[in-house]
């Protein structure tokens, strides 16, 4: 293999190819070696303010969170009375329902086939079942102790955070474990309020914050994104205002919290960039960019 | 005629060959390991006794020294008699067979025979055993449905475990009483 | 394959005796090399008959070559295949995919024993796959042994699973004296993902036997035209890629056949297909195949079709262009490196694109601008031999022989330095444990108790050795008296 490489190397190249005897030894290393080698050939380029306007839908879910808490401890210390939250959660949930049917001018509806006499009979539906199962939810996780409550209902909650669709595309994401998990968490709480009324109003305002609200947020962020803006910075606010009245360190360490995840993680994501070394080349597994389905179905 | 050479077993112990050609078809191999030494015997003893002291301080109760005192004694009695293997004998016979001896501390024998017209052949083999790869002689028996096929594979000197060049001694004199054998049953 | 040898005794020396003392010429220089990999007969695959083929191209050359590989059911303890070819099958757990767990310790008191008695002066590791091939690497640098390693895959660099494996491998290569890899696309692969210099890492190609794939004109049918597809039926082999290339080719040629020989949990979209669109009697599956059916297989094609997403170096294009088929593959990996333009026609790998391909070459066969398969396979069986692969690799072990191994104070802050703070000094932590364990292991059984073992192979083996000389003694003089 090393038959005098000096003298021909001028005329002969080297080539990569395995099926010709090259004058070169096994271990030779060309100028070409590594030249199909690409980096980054995928790396998205971000900005920052797209990055924090992304970062909104995480604080919105923990405004969520942190309203709903808020609202149970309400509840719970009997300064809120429930015909108040009942009609307020009616009220907004109407008002809610009629923007997300002008957002898109009916788009959506017509697209999905649903009629307004069915959305009213689920809605009714679902409020009668409740209404009459709040006993039982009540009393259902009543002989737990409180504290294993407590403990569960974070648990619960924090799960609901982990799982939530934030529109990344990951494997651990599972809208319907999300939603089970905050709907869980209520039940539990709500066993911890005077009356099986409380608990009925408690399971259903869970409802409209964890499945119905985020709805209306995605229609919200696609189709005015600006407004959507202006909803977040309310609701954050709000939610803010509310913890403020409980506690005064929690308020503040809620906000730090919020503007860590919507300022200071995108920094840190976008200077984190600059690191990224991601290889490909030759021997990448190639993707079927196809779709293949059509010939089976 | 006798002759007695040394050698070792696998792990470095010493082994002594003892050879009897009695005739020209009549041979012995006698691998005899060394005998229980006192030493190790005392060694043993007291540490039985120590643990079994030193629980008795700690529990106070004296069923502890008569048990040590029974589980040495059973402990040895049964060592020494279905353990301790002080001599393994291959008696080699053409025309007749092959007799493998061992004979315990205790002075109990265990004995197997094999008679010419199931053996096949003697060979060396090697095998994995525990964390080592060892030569073994082994003999090989005739299926009897079929004489070219092997039914069972017979070690010899399971115990000892004498090494490679012990082993080849011992083939050497076996394959020539074989060769003897298979020459005298195809002439007549 | 033949598995001569049925049980380890050195009985088989005398009855599979082959004179072959014309073949080899005594070298100035031997090697005892010993092949470490968890895959090796009776598993099937492109790494097991590299190493059984590399073995008896090094022993026709005069080396002495044993095989060290974990249990296969009940096949355990030592066998002897063609020309005393020592096997050893340690019984060892298999974890997953045939291969051993890991420890990096339970393996090292066998592993020294064997290395001790057969008098292993290089050990040769295959596959990145194998936890027994890093083991005995591991313990070799540990017993200050001579080490190459053969990577035989392709790994990417994008996903979790990668990036772990990739950091395991750099561990294993930083200090490994050689490592040769299948094609110039898996060397590059394999500079990269371990951090190696590249003047450590040889090419050196795999090969096919050129007698064992001749072409056979007369078993096909010139009235149609059957594009032959041999692979394992996984998402990597592509697959789904064949399932969209049947029916689209198959409505556009009515006399188009397919033959599909393999296995695998892809088989069942191709059963979809053909239950579908009706093709149950122009495309036919065949199942596993054994290695040897499958030139009968590829004789009976005009179009060999690889549809591999990935492949460090392809036995199956070889395989089949020196049957004289026209390959259409992908092109990915080594793949364009392994024959040259005129042999092969390379695709995206896409539906649209691979038939392109077939149609192309579809049209050069009725146009019989495709040579004759007989000038293909004499212009193929010159390009990869094993004779030349063990050529290559004797270098390589020359060369290897001519180093020197790390000390451990070396091999430590080689460690340190090579694989990132964290990774480097947890193993060199549990290199420093191996050594002690190794100083235990020569406390208990000195390499002096150790038997040397009876060379089967090699210049002085009993099994090509020629004129059995009286005065050597011991285990030779035995070899001798046997016959």
């Amino acid at each position: 293999m090393s038959a005098e490489p000096e003298t021909q190397a001028e005329e002969i190249r080297w080539q990569k190819v395995l099926y010709e005897r090259q004058p070169f030894p096994d271990n030779y290393v060309d100028q070409r070696f590594l030249e199909e080698l690409r980096k980054n050939i995928h790396a998205r380029k971000y900005r920052y303010w797209a990055v924090v306007f992304e970062s909104s839908v995480v604080v919105q879910q923990l405004c969520s969170v942190c309203v709903f808490v808020v609202i149970w401890w309400y509840m719970d210390e009997g300064l809120l009375a429930p015909h108040w939250l009942f009609g307020t959660g009616l009220a907004s949930s109407l008002v809610g329902y009629i923007l997300f049917d002008l957002l898109d001018g009916g788009e959506g509806r017509r697209k999905s086939g649903r009629t307004r006499w069915a959305d009213l009979k689920s809605a009714l539906v679902f409020i009668t079942f409740t209404y009459g199962f709040s006993p039982i939810l009540k009393t259902l996780t009543e002989s737990v102790s409180t504290d294993t409550i407590y403990a569960m209902s974070v648990f619960m909650l924090l799960g609901h955070l982990v799982f939530f669709d934030y529109g990344a595309n990951a494997a651990i994401v599972s809208s319907t474990l999300s939603l089970n998990m905050a709907i869980f968490a209520s039940v539990c709480l709500a066993s911890r309020l005077p009356r099986s009324l409380h608990a009925f109003i408690m399971v259903s305002f869970a409802i409209q914050i964890f499945a119905l609200w985020p709805m209306l947020q995605k229609k919200l962020k696609a189709r005015t994104p600006r407004s959507y803006v202006g909803v977040t910075l309310l609701f954050a606010f709000s939610a803010l205002a509310g913890l403020l009245s409980i506690s005064v360190v929690g308020a503040t360490l809620f906000a730090l919290l919020l503007v860590s995840i919507s300022c200071l993680c995108p920094f840190y994501l976008i200077r984190l960039q600059l690191f990224k070394e991601n290889i490909h080349g030759p021997w990448d597994e190639a993707e079927i960019k196809e779709d293949l389905s059509r010939f089976l179905s | 005629m006798e002759e007695e050479q040394s050698f070792s077993d696998i792990c470095g112990g010493r082994l002594a060959l003892q050879r009897r050609y009695y005739s020209p078809s009549c041979r012995e191999f006698c691998v005899s390991s060394p005998r229980l030494s006192l030493r190790s015997l005392t060694v043993v003893t007291c540490t039985v006794w120590l643990v079994a002291y030193g629980l008795f301080t700690l529990c106070e109760n004296s069923m502890i020294l008569s048990a040590a005192i029974f589980v040495t004694l059973l402990g040895l009695l049964g060592y020494l008699h279905f353990v301790k293997i002080d001599q393994e004998t291959l008696l080699i016979i053409d025309s007749l067979g092959i007799q493998m001896t061992s004979s315990y501390a205790s002075g109990k024998e265990s004995t197997t025979f094999i008679e010419m017209g199931k053996v096949k052949d003697v060979i060396i083999n090697e095998a994995i055993y525990m964390q080592k790869v060892i030569y073994y002689l082994c003999i090989l028996l005739k299926d009897p449905v079929e004489p070219n096929e092997i039914s069972q594979v017979v070690p010899v000197f399971q115990n000892a475990k004498p090494r490679l060049d012990c082993l080849i001694e011992v083939y050497r004199s076996c394959q020539e009483i074989l060769a003897h054998q298979k020459a005298t049953s195809t002439s007549p | 394959m033949a598995y001569r040898g049925r049980r380890g005794h050195p009985r088989f020396a005398a009855r599979y005796r082959v004179n072959r003392g014309t073949l080899y010429t005594y070298r100035t220089r031997t090697h005892n090399i010993c092949m470490v990999s968890d895959f090796f007969y009776p598993n099937m695959g492109g790494v097991e008959s590299h190493i059984y083929q590399l073995s008896q191209c090094l022993i026709e050359r005069g080396h002495k070559v044993i095989i060290v590989t974990h249990a296969y059911e009940n096949r355990k303890g030592i066998r002897y295949l063609t020309n005393g070819l020592k096997v050893y099958y340690l019984p060892l757990k298999v974890m997953y995919n045939q291969s051993t767990a890991t420890t990096l310790f339970h393996s090292l008191p066998l592993l020294r024993y064997i290395f001790v008695r057969e008098r292993v002066t290089i050990i040769h590791s295959h596959s990145s796959f194998s936890a027994m091939a890093h083991d005995a690497l591991f313990h070799a640098k540990t017993m200050g042994l001579q080490t190459v390693f053969t990577d035989h895959s392709l790994f990417g660099f994008a996903d979790v699973s990668s990036v772990l494996t990739n950091k395991l491998l750099t561990v294993s290569l930083c200090d490994t004296n050689h490592i040769i890899c299948v094609s110039f696309t898996s060397k590059e692969n394999t500079v990269l993902r371990a951090a190696l210099n590249p003047e450590i890492v040889s090419v050196i190609p795999n090969a096919v036997d050129p007698t064992d794939f001749t072409p056979d004109p007369f078993r096909r049918h010139d009235s149609i035209i059957t594009i032959v597809v041999v692979s394992r039926l996984v998402y990597r082999k592509g697959t789904d890629l064949l399932s969209g290339i049947i029916p689209e080719l198959c409505q556009k040629y009515p006399n188009l056949n397919f033959i599909i020989g393999g296995e695998g949990p892809k088989r069942i979209i191709l059963e979809e297909v053909r239950e579908r669109y009706q093709l149950h009697d122009r495309v036919r599956l065949l199942g596993a195949l054994e290695h040897k059916d499958v030139r009968n297989v590829l004789v009976q094609g005009h179009i060999f079709l690889n549809t591999s997403l990935t492949e460090a170096f392809c036995m199956a294009i070889v395989e089949a262009a020196s049957c004289g088929l026209q390959v259409v593959s992908t092109k990915v990996g080594g793949i364009p490196e392994v024959l040259p333009e005129n042999l092969i026609i390379l695709c995206e790998p896409s539906v649209k694109s691979l038939c392109e391909g077939l149609e192309k070459a579809i049209s050069q066969l009725k146009s019989g601008t495709w040579p004759a398969p007989e000038n293909i396979h004499n212009v193929v069986k010159t390009f990869y031999t094993w004779r030349n692969v063990a050529e290559r690799t004797e270098k390589v072990y020359d060369r290897v022989a001519g180093e020197a191994v790390l000390p451990m104070d070396r091999r430590l802050d080689r460690l340190i330095s090579h694989c990132g703070p964290v990774t480097g000094c947890i193993f060199a932590l549990l290199a420093v444990f191996n050594f002690l364990f190794l100083i235990f292991l020569r406390w208990m059984t000195p390499d002096s108790v150790i038997d040397v073992a009876i060379d089967a192979t090699g210049p002085k083996g009993a099994w090509t050795q020629q004129y059995p000389c009286n005065k050597r003694r011991g285990e030779n003089n035995m070899m001798s008296k046997i016959r």
